[in-house]
């Protein structure tokens, strides 16, 4: 009786599928390396690789880190596994040129957050200079984009209409873009043919959505006290936090935050 | 005004400027489907750069204004895994119709040097300069703060919630697991980096096959050779009360030493320091672990800091070397001694409930315990590329002695009792490649001896050892002896979803149990009821084919093995005739699903059967005297419990509003072909034995929690409950009773960051168990418990704790225990030192008064406690 129960109740779950999804093939992989300045009274700059992957209609963008942490093929959300590698560059951003979409996903620790942008954000202005990025040509093209001025350089020999982080929209793939303030500079490291393709998926059904803001709060959050957040959410009131660890622990994470005051975005 | 200048200029401009042409259009593949994404270009001629563009839409359409007065325009639509279109167009507003035709021709690839980026895992370093506070001493202090890492009471290091997998100083394993020892001691000054090894393998030859989710921790040091450690000296009073500590430790490339030595009467547990939190990844059935045949009777103690209630004397040695023999080859010994003298001074009120009678037991126990441990490894370890070796040589001794005391109202017991062990084993893992494959060898073999032995005067049992007259004394002795071998080979192989881990082996342990009663001037029992001589052999031939299959998308995983295991049991003893054998071929599926069923809903469930066989524990004939009350024998076949286990749960995460809620529910049922049956007698002397009947019990379990966060007050609060019903048969006095059992718990936590300098804690358990049988309850007992802590930070070097607590139950007369603590730390910048004074119960309680409950008896109990002591410690890094 009890068997059968538990046999109804298995079922049940399995027919609660309502499935809201992107499905894709990335056919190419492009890699690029971010300097930036994340502390803007330093000199310093990080470095970081970041990837790019390319198909027909859909394309992701994010730090390495992401990807090779968890593999892109079983990467979702699978709730208990929190495999979020160290990267100071946290948002994904899945561009989905179908839909003329931009969804820019943030991974705070158990819970994948995305809010939604207009895939058209972007009217390049296009100037005649050229130059050639690894052996191919590229053109120039100018854009100011929240709060900052960027110069990107494009190929028309990759015909994609994407780029790093956000930025798509010219007649080719951005090789290279920065600010004028050189803070924020990626560059075209190399661009790989996949085979096989990778066959991507992802079901914004099991995302949160929120606004850019309130997802930049939720991080910050979670990145000044990373102890009370996991605390809380594994909810066993027998774990205590060691008050005079904690304590000394959120000081030096704060202070750590208060160098990062140089995001990518400025507005 | 501004705006109206804009607009003006902006028709200027477009006035101005060149005529501008639209052209527009739609793009098409081979099959006149649409295609969207297709970038339009249009230059002055070929070689020219870029005029204008555009992007077709998901109709395929495109729209290009062009600014130019050349004549003709030069066209370009170009689209991934198509051929470019290339057309020469007048420089006119046209409607053009592009069909794109399929080219095999792949997009130029730039290749990526491979070293700069295909590394395998990643490999996390962290500047310990960077991370160091001013107060922090050792390396624990830095390890604390690292995203990611945990460290939980006992001093287990975490990694993203997984225990990690090696703790390497300057890439050499010295410690084996027993980390805490160089994490508390090694002082953060010596330290450059800490790298965090992400996802990996410590065994080289497994590196491209066997994918690691955990992380190793790996500590680099500034120089070459490192001298460093921490000492700690501390005094107090009442009575003298004194507490030491030195661990000194050396680095060198090639040669890795700690050493410590402790002392301490101050209620302190020495040993935490050297728990080692390896994982046996050997799969062994079998160990040398020392197992407890008599005990002399004892109050269980208080569940707090074992510093109020511990009277101890306790030395503690231990010494750990490294030395790396030529690459990859490393020695190891790791030795540790411990001596400790401790006393304990309670008293227990026992009622047992029999289906017919009552039962009353008063005791006040007074115990004296000489614990003498020795216990010590020798690994030899090779990890090259092409093979990987482990031989892993220990011994484990022990000489430890009891003396109880025991008044009852009408009589006085003694109690004494020695238990001298020695134990060896030698543990052998051994990675080869065959062929294309990798097999792993796996070999195990111990030997462990126990002779155990309890005098108990005057005699007990006298109705059964000496028709009922009172008798001088009853000893008991046990010795017993095993040995076992299991030897395995098998190896691994994904195929997609689905892996396969075949492993071929055998083992066998053979166990010899002698046992002797014996009366006042050394007169034997002959009986052959209260003597054993047994020999149990548990023998297997095993083929384990353990699949599994992993499904692992957005809001799936499954998972399912399906091991098979033949067993074979064996048990004779030279009094008896019969033998008793068990022959049995096994199957323990295991299900598990977990689906989430959107962002804040996820469910789970498991299913699981599951065979236990009986140990020797449970499998002499004659009787034995386990304690000076307890009598047992299981002159019955070979028990053989069979377990289903059902879980399902339902949870609800919305880190929005910092909520989070779940909740569970799980079935146990067993059937089991023995009967326990407990007779136990006026004066509480038990005698158990089993029987052979087919008997099942079950229990139902159901958990909810929640927990929020709140924003504007910094205060997590936290709320569980439990409920808990099982039913069980048990034989009590003859008559066969079906005993139930309920138990309700609510927990509640409160975390409040008040200010800055100010940190308040609360939390407070509050649980009741019934205990009953068909026709009634006998017992409900209501226990809480609730505990208030405030720290404050007055300065950044300054740190005071203050704490109180409240025990009660709903049982004992005076069963309310009231608890204050007060702890000051004071850090000096230099010379580098912390000053730490505690003040213990400062109400000076002098009696933990406790109830708790069981299947058919409750116990009332009060434990002597430490009395309101201070003490002072002083440490230091060097």
């Amino acid at each position: 009786m009890k068997l059968k129960l538990f046999i109804i109740l298995l079922c049940c779950f399995y027919n609660i599928s309502a499935q809201e999804k992107l499905k894709g093939k990335f056919d190419y992989k492009v890699t690029y390396k971010l300097d930036f300045k994340l502390d803007s009274t330093s000199a310093e700059k990080i470095s970081e690789y970041m990837i790019l992957y390319l198909g027909d209609e859909i394309s992701q963008f994010s730090s390495r880190a992401y990807v090779l942490a968890n593999p892109i093929v079983t990467r979702g959300n699978g709730g208990n596994i929190s495999r979020a590698a160290v990267t100071k560059f946290f948002t994904k951003t899945i561009k989905d040129r179908g839909a003329s979409k931009m969804y820019n996903s943030v991974f705070v620790p158990m819970t994948d957050f995305f809010y939604v942008q207009e895939l058209g954000l972007f009217d390049w202005e296009i100037h005649p200079e050229t130059r050639v990025i690894k052996g191919c040509k590229a053109q120039k093209a100018t854009k100011s984009f929240a709060g900052r001025d960027y110069i990107a350089w494009f190929t028309t020999e990759v015909p994609v209409s994407d780029g790093p982080y956000k930025f798509n929209g010219l007649p080719g793939l951005i090789l290279e873009i920065a600010d004028t303030g050189n803070d924020y500079v990626f560059s075209f490291i190399g661009l790989e043919k996949l085979a096989p393709a990778l066959t991507y998926k992802i079901n914004f059904k099991q995302y949160i959505e929120s606004t850019q803001e309130d997802i930049a709060e939720r991080l910050y959050e979670y990145r000044r006290d990373p102890m009370m957040h996991m605390q809380a959410l594994r909810g066993n009131t027998n774990d205590k936090l060691n008050p005079e660890y904690h304590k000394k622990m959120v000081a030096s994470f704060t202070k750590m935050l208060e160098k990062e005051n140089n995001p990518i975005e400025l507005q | 005004m501004k705006k109206i200048l804009f607009i003006i200029l902006s028709i200027f401009v477009v006035f101005a400027g060149y005529s501008q042409t639209e052209i527009t259009g739609q793009v098409f593949d081979d099959n006149s489907k649409k295609l969207s994404g297709a970038t339009i270009m249009i230059s002055k001629d070929s070689v020219s750069s870029i005029l204008a563009y555009g992007i077709s839409d998901t109709d395929g359409k495109f729209k290009v204004a062009v600014k130019s007065e050349s004549e003709s325009l030069f066209l370009k639509v170009s689209y991934i895994g198509f051929a470019t279109f290339e057309k020469t167009i007048l420089n006119k507003a046209q409607q053009l119709e592009v069909k794109l035709s399929p080219s095999s021709e792949a997009l130029k690839e730039v290749i990526v040097k491979s070293e700069i980026l295909q590394q395998r895992g990643d490999t996390l370093s962290f500047s310990v300069d960077a991370f160091k506070g001013k107060n922090d001493r050792v390396i624990a202090d830095v390890l604390k703060k690292i995203p990611g890492i945990e460290i939980r009471p006992n001093g287990g290091i975490y990694y993203k919630d997984e225990p990690i997998q090696k703790y390497y100083i300057e890439g050499l394993d010295m410690l084996e697991g027993r980390y805490n020892l160089a994490n508390n001691n090694l002082s953060a000054n010596a330290v450059s980096k800490i790298e965090i090894l992400e996802n990996h393998q410590p065994v080289k030859v497994l590196d491209s096959l066997e994918f690691s989710e955990r992380a190793s921790i790996n500590i680099k040091l500034k120089k070459d050779i490192t001298f460093s450690g921490t000492a700690t000296a501390g005094i107090g009073a009442a009575p003298l009360l004194w507490q030491a500590k030195v661990t000194p430790m050396i680095f060198t490339k090639k040669r890795q030493a700690i050493v410590t030595y402790q002392s301490n009467n101050t209620g302190v547990d020495a040993s935490g320091e050297v728990l080692n939190f390896s994982q046996n990844f050997y799969g062994n059935n079998f160990g040398i672990d020392q197992e407890n045949w008599v005990s002399i009777q004892n109050v269980s103690p208080p569940p707090f800091s074992s510093e109020r209630w511990l009277d101890n004397n306790v030395h503690l040695l231990s010494g750990n070397i490294l030395q790396r023999i030529k690459k990859d080859l490393d020695l190891k010994l790791n030795i540790s001694y411990l001596n400790d003298y401790q006393q304990q001074d309670g008293s227990t009120q026992t009622r047992y409930f029999t289906p017919t009678d009552t039962i009353d037991v008063i005791e006040n126990t007074n115990n004296d315990i000489f614990i003498s441990k020795l216990e010590g490894e020798l690994t030899l370890e090779n990890n090259a590329d092409k093979n990987y070796f482990k031989d892993q040589l220990a011994f484990n001794g022990s000489w430890n002695a009891k003396r109880g005391l025991i008044d009852r109202p009408d009589t006085r017991i003694m109690q004494q009792m020695d238990n001298p062990f020695f134990g060896i084993k030698n543990d052998l893992r051994l990675l080869r490649t065959v062929g294309k494959q990798l097999i792993t060898f796996t070999s195990n073999t111990g030997f462990a001896e126990n002779n155990q032995d309890l005098l108990v005067k005057p005699g007990q049992f006298e109705a059964i050892f000496n028709d009922g007259e009172p008798y001088e004394q009853l000893q008991q002795l046990v010795s017993t002896r095993k040995i076992y071998t299991d030897n395995s080979a098998g190896f691994t192989e994904a195929l997609g979803k689905f892996t396969i881990a075949p492993k071929f082996g055998f083992s066998i342990q053979n166990q010899q149990l002698d046992t002797d009663i014996f009366l006042e001037d050394g007169e034997e029992v002959f009986d052959a009821d209260f003597k054993n001589r047994t020999e149990f052999v548990e023998s297997s031939v095993y083929f384990k084919n353990s699949f599994r299959f992993k499904s692992k998308d957005e809001t799936w995983n499954l998972s399912l093995s399906t091991p098979l295991e033949f067993k074979s049991f064996r048990l004779e003893d030279d009094n008896f005739e019969e033998t008793r054998e068990l022959d049995r071929l096994i199957f323990e599926p295991y299900f598990s699903m977990n689906k989430k069923l959107s962002a804040y809903w996820d469910a789970n469930a498991s299913a699981a059967l599951r065979y236990d066989f009986g140990e020797l524990q449970q499998l002499y004939y004659g009787f034995l005297l386990n304690g000076y009350r307890n009598l047992n024998r299981y002159n019955a076949p070979i028990s053989e419990e069979t377990r289903q286990i059902y879980n399902a749960g339902l949870g609800y995460r919305n880190p929005l509003k910092q909520l989070f809620l779940s909740a569970s529910y799980s079935y146990n049922y067993s059937e089991n072909n023995l009967l326990y049956s407990s007779n136990i007698g006026e004066n509480g002397t038990t005698i158990l034995e089993a029987v052979a009947l087919d008997n099942n019990s079950d229990n139902h379990s159901f958990r909810a929690g929640g927990s929020k966060y709140f924003r504007k007050m910094k205060t997590t609060l936290k709320l569980n409950t439990s409920y808990n019903l099982s039913k069980r048969q048990q034989l009590l006095n003859n008559t066969l009773a079906e005993v139930n059992t309920r138990s309700l718990n609510f927990r509640g936590s409160l975390d409040a960051e008040i200010s800055s300098w100010l940190i308040a804690n609360y939390s407070g358990n509050y649980t009741t168990y019934t205990s009953g049988f068909e026709d009634g309850d006998f017992q409900t007992i209501e226990t809480q418990q609730h505990t208030l802590d405030l720290y404050f930070y007055p300065k950044d070097n300054q740190y005071l704790s203050a704490g109180g607590e409240y025990y009660g139950n709903s049982l004992s007369e005076n069963g309310t225990n009231y608890f204050v603590n007060l702890s000051y730390q004071f850090t000096f910048e230099k010379p580098k030192m912390d000053l730490n004074i505690s003040w213990r119960n400062i109400l000076n309680t002098d009696t933990f008064i406790n109830a708790y409950n069981n299947e058919y008896y409750y116990v009332q109990s009060s434990y002597r406690l430490r009395p309101s002591q201070v003490l002072a410690t002083l440490k230091f890094t060097f």
